[in-house]
C-alpha cells in the first residue's frame, strides 16, 4: 500500500470499475471558473477517468474533467444535478477527493 | 501615399494632445480564416509536433506577458493572462485539436481554428454574461496559437521602433495593450470604447491623450507616411494637419506643458483660498507601490485607499498577518498623515471570482460593497477589521464602508468593532480602541438619511461616480446614456448639499473622493458647498490647488447657491465656468 502524498487516501487498485455519484451543484455561482479549475486539477492529480454528465443537459452535456473549457461548457448553474464517473487505477482516490470537493461546495468558496 | 488633410470629429476620453506618426494595431483574425487544407497519413507526426511547438511558444509568451503586466501595470489587469494560459493547455481544445490532425488530416492550423469556434460559439450563446464574455478570450488566445503557427507576426510587433508613436486601433484587448512599450507611445485612437474603456483607463494613468470613436475605416487607411494630431481635450483627429494647424496645436501642448510643470513645482504651498480657509487636498491610493507619487503632490494625507488590489490576482484570502504588514506599513510611510481605509469593495463592477461571482441581473444594484461584507462574507471583513484595528495604533487611520444603503448596516458594523476590539483585549494584543468610522455615501438613499448617519459615524465621503450613477439612474458603461451623467447637476448637488448640513450639525467632516473632486468646475462648487477634503488621483493635486489658491471661499458659496438654484446641469456648470474663466483660466484646458 502507498499512500498518496495529497490526500492521505489509500491507494487502490481498480482496473474496470467505474464509481458513480449523483451530485447536486449547491453554491450560488455553480460550476464556474474557479471550481472547474480546482475539478481539473484534481482530475489531473490521479491516474483516473473522470468526468461529469449533466442529467437533462441535452447536446454536449458530458465533460472530461481534466478540460476546464469543457467544464464550463456544461454550464451547471446552482442545483443542477451531475453524475460524476471515475476509472482507472487510482480511480477510488480520484473518486474522493471529488466528491470532497464537491461536498465542500467547491472548497468553501474561498 | 499620404491621405489628404482633413479633421475628424471624435471623442475625447483623455486629455493632452499627441503629434506624430502612427502604429497600427489590425487584429489579424478579422482578416485571416484558414482554409481547409488536408495533410498526408505521412505528415501526421510533424503536423502535431508543429503544434506541440506552437502551443509551447504561446504558453512562454503569455507568461512572459503576464510578468511584465505585473511590472508595468497593475497586479490584476495580469489576471486575464492566468486564463489564457489555462486555455492554451486546455486538455479538450487540445485533445479535438489532436483529433483533426490524426483522423481528419487537417492541418494544425485548420484543426485548431474549427475546434475553437466551436467552443467559441458555444460560449457566446450562454446566457450569463461572464461565461460569454469568455468567447473573447478563447479566439485572442487561438490568434496567438494561429500566429505562432503560421509565423504571421503577432499584433504589436510593429510597435518595435525607435520611436515614439501614436497607437491607432479598432479596439485594444488586454493582450494587446499589455505588450504595448508605454515609453514609446504618444497617445491613442480608437474606433470603440467608452470613458471607462481598458484603453482610456490606461491612457489617463500614463497621462497619454486618447480619444475613441475614430471611423472603422481608419485604422487600415493610415499609412507610415501619415502624420495625426491627437486632441484630447476637443476629441479632434486632424490628419496630415497644414502648417498653421500644426503650430497651433504645438504650442497649445508646449503651454499645457508649462502649466503643468510650473503647477507640480507649487507642491509645497497651502491649498488656501484667498481670504484664508484652508481644503484639505488628499489623493487617493490603489496599491502601496504608488506611495511615492502621493508624497511627490503635496497631498495631505490619503483620501480612500483602496484595498481591492490585497484580494486581486490570487488563489487564496489575504490572511489577517499579511493585511496587518501591509496597512501598517502604509502608516508608516504616511507619517502620521490620515489615511482613510475603504473596506473590501467587490460587486458591481469589481467583481472577484475568489470571493464571489454571482449571475445578477443587475450587478451594481445587486450584492456588492458593505452588503456582501456582511451577509456572505463576514469573515473578509471580520479579518480586514482585525488587521486595521491592530495597524491603527501604528498611524492616524480612519476607516471607510462602501455602499452604505441603511443606518443597520453601520449599526452592525460598529457592533462587529466592538466584538473584535473585545477578542483582541483578550488576546492581549494592541488595538485602535477610538475607532474613526466614516460611511461611504454613494446611494441617494444614504445622503437622504445623512442626518440619521451623522451621529454614528465620524466622517462622510461622497463616492461621486456611483453617487450620480444611482441618482440619475444611469449605467456608467452605457454610452447611449452618457450624456445624462452630469455631476452638476442640481438634483446630485442638493444630495451633496444635503449630506454637508447634516455634517455640518452634527460635528462631522465631508469628503468627496470620486472623479468630480479633480474637475476644474465641480471643485469650487463642492468646496462652496462646504465640502473640508478633496480626495483625488496624485497627478490632480497640483491642479485642483491652483483652482483653491485663486478664488475666496464666498466667491465659491456664491457659486455653489447659484448654481443649487439652476434648473439643469448645463446652466450650473456655466456659472462654475464664468468663475474659473475669471480666476483661473490658465487650467481651464489643461
Amino acid at each position: 500500500m502507498i499512500l498518496n502524498n495529497d490526500t492521505g487516501a489509500e491507494e487502490v487498485m481498480s482496473t474496470d470499475a467505474i464509481l458513480e455519484r449523483v451530485i447536486t451543484v449547491g453554491n450560488t455561482m455553480g460550476l464556474h471558473a474557479r471550481p472547474a479549475a480546482q475539478l481539473a486539477k484534481i482530475a489531473l492529480d490521479f491516474d483516473a477517468s473522470m468526468s461529469v454528465e449533466k442529467i437533462d443537459g441535452g447536446e454536449d452535456s458530458v465533460a472530461d474533467c481534466r478540460s476546464v473549457l469543457s467544464l464550463l461548457m456544461l454550464a451547471a448553474g446552482k442545483g443542477s444535478r451531475l453524475i460524476l464517473r471515475v476509472s482507472g487505477r487510482q480511480a477510488e482516490a480520484a473518486f474522493n477527493a471529488a466528491l470532497e470537493f464537491f461536498e465542500s461546495n467547491f472548497g468553501g468558496e474561498e | 501615399m499620404a491621405l489628404p488633410t482633413q479633421t475628424i470629429q471624435a471623442i475625447a476620453v483623455s486629455p493632452g494632445i499627441a503629434i506624430g506618426r502612427t502604429t497600427r494595431i489590425i487584429d489579424q483574425s478579422r482578416h485571416w480564416e484558414p482554409q481547409l487544407h488536408k495533410i498526408t497519413a505521412d505528415e501526421v507526426d510533424s503536423e502535431l509536433s508543429r503544434y506541440v511547438a506552437a502551443l509551447a511558444l504561446t504558453r512562454t509568451q503569455l507568461i512572459n506577458l503576464r510578468k511584465e503586466v505585473r511590472d508595468k501595470l497593475q497586479a490584476q489587469d495580469a489576471e486575464i493572462f492566468d486564463a489564457h494560459i489555462m486555455i492554451v493547455d486546455d486538455h479538450k481544445l487540445n485533445a479535438e485539436v489532436e483529433k483533426g490532425i490524426k483522423t481528419d488530416h487537417f492541418s494544425a492550423e485548420y484543426a485548431l481554428y474549427i475546434t475553437s469556434e466551436h467552443v467559441a460559439n458555444v460560449f457566446s450563446a450562454m446566457p450569463d454574461e461572464y461565461l460569454r464574455e469568455r468567447s473573447a478570450d478563447i479566439r485572442d488566445v487561438t490568434s496567438r496559437i494561429l500566429s505562432n503557427l503560421t509565423n504571421i507576426q503577432v499584433p504589436g510587433q510593429e510597435l518595435d521602433l525607435d520611436a515614439r508613436r501614436i497607437i491607432v486601433a479598432h479596439s485594444l484587448s488586454p493582450s494587446e495593450t499589455a505588450e504595448l512599450d508605454i515609453e514609446k507611445v504618444l497617445g491613442f485612437a480608437v474606433e470603440t470604447g467608452s470613458v471607462t474603456s481598458h484603453a482610456a483607463i490606461l491612457a489617463r494613468s500614463m497621462h497619454l491623450p486618447a480619444i475613441v470613436g475614430i471611423p472603422p475605416e481608419l485604422p487600415e487607411q493610415l499609412t507610415a507616411d501619415d502624420k495625426i494630431i491627437i486632441d484630447g481635450f476637443g476629441g479632434k483627429l486632424v490628419i496630415n494637419p497644414d502648417a498653421r494647424t500644426e503650430e497651433a496645436y504645438r504650442l497649445k501642448k508646449a503651454e499645457v506643458g508649462q502649466i503643468r510643470s510650473r503647477l507640480e513645482s507649487e507642491s509645497e504651498l497651502q491649498p488656501e483660498t484667498t481670504d484664508g480657509f484652508i481644503v484639505q487636498l488628499a489623493a487617493n491610493l490603489d496599491s502601496p507601490d504608488k506611495i511615492a507619487e502621493v508624497k511627490r503632490c503635496g497631498a495631505s494625507g490619503i483620501g480612500l485607499f483602496r484595498t481591492e488590489y490585497l484580494f486581486m490576482n490570487r488563489s487564496t484570502l489575504p490572511n489577517e498577518e499579511e493585511q496587518f504588514e501591509v496597512y501598517k506599513k502604509i502608516l508608516a510611510e504616511c507619517d502620521n498623515a490620515p489615511l482613510i481605509v475603504r473596506t473590501l469593495d467587490v460587486g458591481g463592477d469589481k467583481f472577484n471570482t475568489n470571493i464571489y461571482r454571482a449571475n445578477e441581473q443587475n450587478p451594481f444594484l445587486g450584492f456588492r460593497g458593505i452588503r456582501l461584507c456582511l451577509h456572505e462574507r463576514r469573515d473578509i471583513l471580520e479579518t480586514q477589521l482585525r488587521a486595521l484595528l491592530r495597524a491603527g495604533v501604528f498611524g492616524n487611520l480612519k476607516i471607510m464602508l462602501p455602499m452604505v444603503s441603511s443606518i443597520r448596516e453601520v449599526i452592525e458594523v460598529r457592533s462587529i468593532v466592538g466584538q473584535l476590539q473585545h477578542q483582541l483585549k483578550s488576546e492581549g494584543k494592541e488595538y485602535v480602541s477610538d475607532l474613526s468610522l466614516g460611511v461611504m455615501v454613494e446611494t441617494p438613499a444614504a445622503a437622504l438619511m445623512a442626518d440619521k448617519l451623522a451621529p454614528l459615524v465620524d466622517f462622510f465621503s461622497i463616492g461621486s461616480n456611483d453617487l450620480v450613477q444611482y441618482t440619475m439612474a444611469i449605467d456608467r458603461g452605457n454610452e447611449r446614456v452618457a450624456y445624462l451623467y452630469r455631476p452638476s447637476h442640481p438634483a446630485i448637488l442638493e444630495l451633496i448639499r444635503v449630506c454637508v448640513d447634516a455634517a455640518r450639525k452634527h460635528n462631522i467632516w465631508v469628503s468627496v473622493c470620486g472623479q468630480i473632486a479633480a474637475d476644474v468646475y465641480m471643485v469650487p462648487l463642492l468646496i462652496g458647498l462646504g465640502v473640508h477634503e478633496l480626495s483625488m488621483t496624485p497627478s490632480s493635486v497640483a491642479v485642483v490647488r491652483r483652482v483653491i489658491r485663486s478664488m475666496a471661499m464666498y466667491e465659491m458659496e456664491q457659486a455653489a447657491q447659484a448654481a443649487l438654484n439652476c434648473t439643469n446641469a448645463t446652466d450650473a456648470l456655466a456659472i462654475a465656468e464664468v468663475l474659473i474663466n475669471q480666476r483661473v483660466p490658465e487650467v481651464a484646458n489643461i
